[in-house]
């Protein structure tokens, strides 16, 4: 896990409603997008919403765990197992983020 | 020795969520106050865990993989037990072997096999036993 990533998290707070935070699906989009290109493994060029980590950027199973992590850290609420083995692309993230924290999905 | 892929895939579940447990340890290092920085260690712990996890990335023998599993959770229970994420490390004085200088293979080969199984990683250069 890079250490930009890292000490930018501890600069986030996470609210614990989704309407009192103002959060929508283009911010956590923006927050999501941030994270991953922050992730030093992961080159930005290649990085799209629809890229699949290990397929097209390259990831194996231990980056996507430390990928996973810092999403969870900047999110600030832990992914189970079984949630994160499926969450293979930005879009499932951001999905998947939405449903977890009630905020509309288009 | 056959092994269904209903056997490897578990393992390797059981693998990432070890590998997820140890970050999540990280996370929460507490340190020791006054002794060691809990940055320090969670820095260590980290990266400690992502070299030794990528250096057995292409084991393939579901044997050697479940006793490296073993040494990863010997070592998360000793972390967790003693707050101490170090290994501790065996100690051989120079004067303890018949003949002076390098052992031999032989006394080589005893010495790994009386390595705790938390150290396995760190023996070198030597073979796995498969059953």
């Amino acid at each position: 896990i890079s250490q930009h990533a890292i000490q930018r998290c501890s600069q986030w707070r996470c609210y614990a409603s989704a309407s009192s935070a103002g959060l929508s699906q283009d911010k956590i989009t923006e927050r999501v997008m941030t994270v991953i290109k922050l992730f030093e493994k992961i080159s930005a060029e290649k990085l799209t919403i629809e890229s699949h980590f290990m397929k097209e950027l390259g990831l194996d199973s231990l980056d996507h765990v430390e990928l996973l992590m810092a999403i969870e850290d900047e999110f600030g609420f832990e992914i189970p197992d079984q949630d994160a083995e499926k969450l293979n692309k930005p879009s499932d993230i951001i999905k998947y983020l939405c449903e977890k924290m009630e905020v509309d999905y288009k | 020795m056959s092994v269904s892929a209903a056997s490897l895939s578990s393992q390797r579940q059981r693998v990432l969520s070890l590998y997820r447990q140890i970050l999540r340890l990280a996370r929460q290092w507490p340190g020791r106050p006054g002794v060691a920085d809990p940055a320090t260690e969670a820095a260590y712990i980290r990266t400690e865990a992502g070299t030794l996890f990528r250096q057995h990335k292409s084991l393939s023998d579901p044997a050697v993989i479940e006793s490296h599993i073993a040494e990863a959770e010997s070592r998360i229970n000793l972390a967790l037990h003693y707050n101490i994420p170090y290994p501790r490390m065996p100690n051989l004085p120079p004067g303890c072997l018949a003949t002076p200088g390098q052992p031999k293979r032989r006394t080589a080969r005893g010495m790994d096999d009386a390595l705790p199984a938390y150290m396995k990683s760190y023996k070198s250069g030597y073979a796995p036993k498969i059953k």
